[in-house]
């Protein structure tokens, strides 16, 4: 589902933030990724979630070579992509709803379609009394709850998280995190990004750490036979 | 629960407001003037040089050996003969008194001034005479006679409405050119401000074609606005010029200018279109 082969990303004429990567995340997995401040987390979901080309190396998402593709067919990909910015981009002028469906209002999707599912998925996260609230009159945790509904409202095939529980409580952030585990139940495939030990320790899925800009799997021995070497 | 189905994702106020509202009539307006004028004066050349070459004349003065009343029988027969010519008149002497007076001052032609004998021709407008042909059967039978077609007056009066063309449609390359700097630095400014925005909406899956949409159909609007402000400006303009140039107030003439703010409206549409979707193109 996401391969990245000997990837290296520099940011203009600066050093090297990630060098000579190379990853197979199957189908389905679920990936903690974590490490220090600095080591690359955010560079590396950048070149998963297509907001960033590789300096070096290639990046395959669901079979394709992310690099060979036509920018309006890395759009439509990014579509199958759901992402949990760190910090949360919802856009300040539209209500909770707007926010969270704008996903399928920019696929083309009827409204009357995707409403009740859209109403449900807030009641979900606890926003179904904030819905015409606007982001700035949210709490902290609220925005990241906004912004995951936003990222799984498509249902897509990936669903990359920059640290989505680090600004609320642990009961909020366990409950999204079991929302995560169900999508990954239905073949979802997820990555997230966080610096909560608690967390990984809670959940045991496999861990991907880096540091200094390389890559290593430091938990869990369940790593996906079929893909040969890899993290 | 009912929720509305469009969303204003790029908020108005994040984009060019009054300032290029204003600018926009402004132009509007401008392009409308110089083109109703440029309109107005090529209709008046076109009429004068329609009266200019409608008119031949034809002068008779007296040579060394012949008075020019001793050549005026010949020139007749000529003009009488000649294909293309309507009718002519012999004009009296009091007629060219009349039409000296103005330069001389009334009074001050007395009846022993010499006057030339002055015909004035007019010839078919369906299949008017060979001018240089019947000039020189005219020099032939009368030395003294000389066919006037007022070339050099016609002359100047096509290079005016030439220049006033030239500069009318100079003055709507500027007004264009100065429109569309003004729609391209506000469409800038508009990218700048929204650029998280954007961001936000490439990550859920918007084509650059979607997220142009949106500030097309925000200038577009402006513009639609502005440029019709200013056509109602231009129109009460010509309106009131109407009366000094009746033709200023005519339907005809001023449904001429209504092209000008479509033509705003479709240049806004353009540079913004085509400036954002190459901004967008320069990111990944």
């Amino acid at each position: 589902m996401i391969r990245l082969e000997n990837v290296s990303l520099r940011y203009h004429q600066g050093p090297e933030v990630l060098r000579n990567i190379n990853l197979d995340i199957p189908q389905g997995a679920f990936r903690f990724l974590t490490g220090p401040s600095g080591a690359g987390k955010t560079s590396l979901l950048k070149l998963i979630f297509l907001a960033h080309a590789p300096s070096q190396g290639r990046v395959y998402l669901m079979g394709h070579d992310t690099a060979a593709q036509s920018r309006k067919t890395r759009a439509l990909m990014r579509r199958y992509i759901g992402v949990v910015f760190q910090d949360f981009r919802l856009i300040d002028h539209l209500t909770v709803y707007e926010n969270i469906t704008l996903p399928l209002r920019i696929a083309g999707h009827k409204q009357s379609n995707w409403h009740e599912n859209a109403v449900e998925l807030l009641n979900w996260v606890g926003l179904g009394e904030r819905l015409d609230a606007l982001p700035e009159t949210l709490s902290g945790g609220e925005q990241q709850r906004a912004a995951i509904a936003r990222a799984v409202i498509t249902r897509p095939r990936i669903i990359i998280a920059d640290e989505p529980t680090g600004n609320v409580d642990p009961e909020i952030g366990e409950r999204l995190l079991r929302l995560l585990i169900e999508l990954n139940k239905m073949g979802t495939t997820i990555v997230i990004a966080t610096h909560d030990r608690q967390l990984w320790e809670n959940f045991d899925f496999p861990r991907l750490h880096l540091d200094k800009g390389q890559i290593e799997l430091v938990s869990h021995m369940a790593v996906d036979k079929e893909s040969g070497p890899v993290l | 629960m009912s929720r509305p189905t469009k969303i204003t994702i790029l908020p108005p106020e994040s984009l060019a407001g009054p300032a290029l509202s204003a600018v926009t009539m402004v132009m509007t307006f401008l392009a409308c003037l110089a083109l109703g004028c440029s309109l107005l004066a090529d209709r008046a050349a076109d009429r004068w040089l329609q009266r200019a070459t409608s008119a031949l004349s034809v002068q008779i003065v007296e040579t060394g050996t012949l008075s020019a009343e001793e050549q005026l029988p010949n020139v007749l027969r000529e003009l009488r003969a000649a294909p293309g010519v309507e009718s002519f008149r012999v004009l009296t002497r009091d007629d060219l008194i009349a039409l000296l007076e103005p330069w001389l001052g009334t009074g001050n032609i007395g009846e022993d001034m010499p006057l030339p004998l002055l015909i004035e021709v007019t010839p078919d407008p369906d299949n008017p005479p060979a001018t240089q042909a019947l000039s020189a059967q005219i020099r032939a039978i009368a030395p003294g006679a000389r066919l006037d077609t007022h070339g050099r007056w016609r002359e100047t009066l096509e290079s005016t409405a030439n220049a006033l063309q030239l500069f009318a449609a100079l003055v709507l390359t500027m007004v264009t050119l100065a429109t569309a700097m003004v729609i391209l630095f506000a469409t800038r400014a508009g990218l700048l401000a929204n650029e998280e925005i954007i961001h936000v909406l490439h990550q859920i899956g918007a084509q650059d074609g979607y997220i142009s949409r949106r500030f097309e159909a925000h200038f577009i609007g402006r513009t639609a606005l502005a440029a019709a402000i200013g056509l109602a400006a231009a129109l009460v303009f010509f309106y009131t010029l109407g009366g000094l140039v009746a033709e200023a107030r005519s339907g005809g003439f001023l449904i001429l200018l209504l092209p000008m703010p479509v033509a705003a409206i479709a240049l806004s549409w353009q540079v913004t279109r085509r400036y954002v979707l190459r901004r967008l193109r320069t990111q990944i």
